[in-house]
């Protein structure tokens, strides 16, 4: 069970997007952010927004800074909050992916929307990635 | 020979990669007096803005160029989307049609015509380098039974 709380305790982070702590991008027309929790080496990303070109851009390099900082056993990327997906949502989930077998973990795709899973299947990424 | 359009409409942009999103939303808004359905909206949006992605990733790399995209409602209920662009083209247009095949680092999966081509019915590449690439996609929407 992942830590889902807001007071700050030993081995976890939070990141949150939309109450200030933290955000994904401040660039110019950015419409991506992330919500990080982690606990036990359980690292939650919650992402919110369109996941196309210009959002994966940043969502890349915050998915790489939560991975250093929790380096986390289970690594869970919810796409409940994704309005729109293209195939830059799926470099993201590869590189997900790869930075999970160098830390010999496991990686979880939950809550795809159905735009986003058609993107998913039809780039047959369900028989790389366990998705749920 | 170009098949007449009983309605049609252009936009151009700079290669902006915040003008991704304009640019699908542009093709849904237009695409909408189609009467399409919910899941065909999506393939278009889908469609243009893995087109729009590549012109703005790939054909100028390093500079920021025209984009241009053509929606137009052909016979048939077939909607044509081309999007162009005046960059550095494809040397190898197959090559780049393979799946998984990218030059454009690691923020790219190589999946982009790929997707094109499992949502649209057809998709048309033609590339001259140092001239540029325009893509052509078509989709027929299915008919809606009307009361």
């Amino acid at each position: 069970m992942m830590e889902t709380g807001t007071t700050p305790c030993p081995g976890l982070i939070i990141h949150r997007g939309r109450e200030g702590q933290h955000k994904s991008d401040v660039k110019e027309g950015n419409t991506m952010e992330i919500l990080a929790k982690s606990a036990d080496r359980n690292l939650l990303l919650e992402l919110q927004g369109e996941l196309d070109h210009h959002g994966a851009r940043s969502a890349l390099q915050e998915l790489e800074m939560a991975l250093d900082a929790a380096l986390p056993r289970k690594l869970v990327l919810d796409l409940e909050g994704v309005t729109f997906m293209d195939s830059s949502g799926i470099a993201l989930i590869l590189r997900a992916q790869q930075h999970m077998q160098l830390l010999d973990g496991s990686l979880l795709v939950r809550n795809v929307p159905a735009q986003a899973r058609r993107v998913l299947d039809a780039a047959g990424i369900s028989r790389l990635v366990t998705i749920k | 020979m170009k098949t007449k359009a009983s309605n049609e409409v252009t936009i151009e942009f700079p290669s902006h990669s915040r003008n991704e999103s304009f640019a699908r939303s542009a093709a849904a808004c237009f695409a909408a007096q189609m009467d399409p359905t919910l899941n065909e909206l999506e393939d278009i949006k889908t469609a243009v803005s893995e087109a729009v992605t590549n012109a703005i990733v790939h054909a100028y790399p390093d500079s920021i160029g025209k984009v241009l995209v053509r929606l137009r409602i052909c016979p048939n209920n077939v909607l044509e989307l081309t999007v162009k662009d005046h960059g550095r083209g494809i040397p190898d247009v197959d090559k780049a049609r393979q799946p998984m095949y990218t030059t454009g680092g690691e923020e790219r999966s190589g999946m982009g015509f790929t997707i094109m081509e499992s949502f649209m019915d057809k998709v048309t590449i033609r590339s001259t380098v140092n001239k540029g690439t325009t893509v052509t996609m078509k989709k027929k929407l299915a008919p809606r039974v009307r009361k």
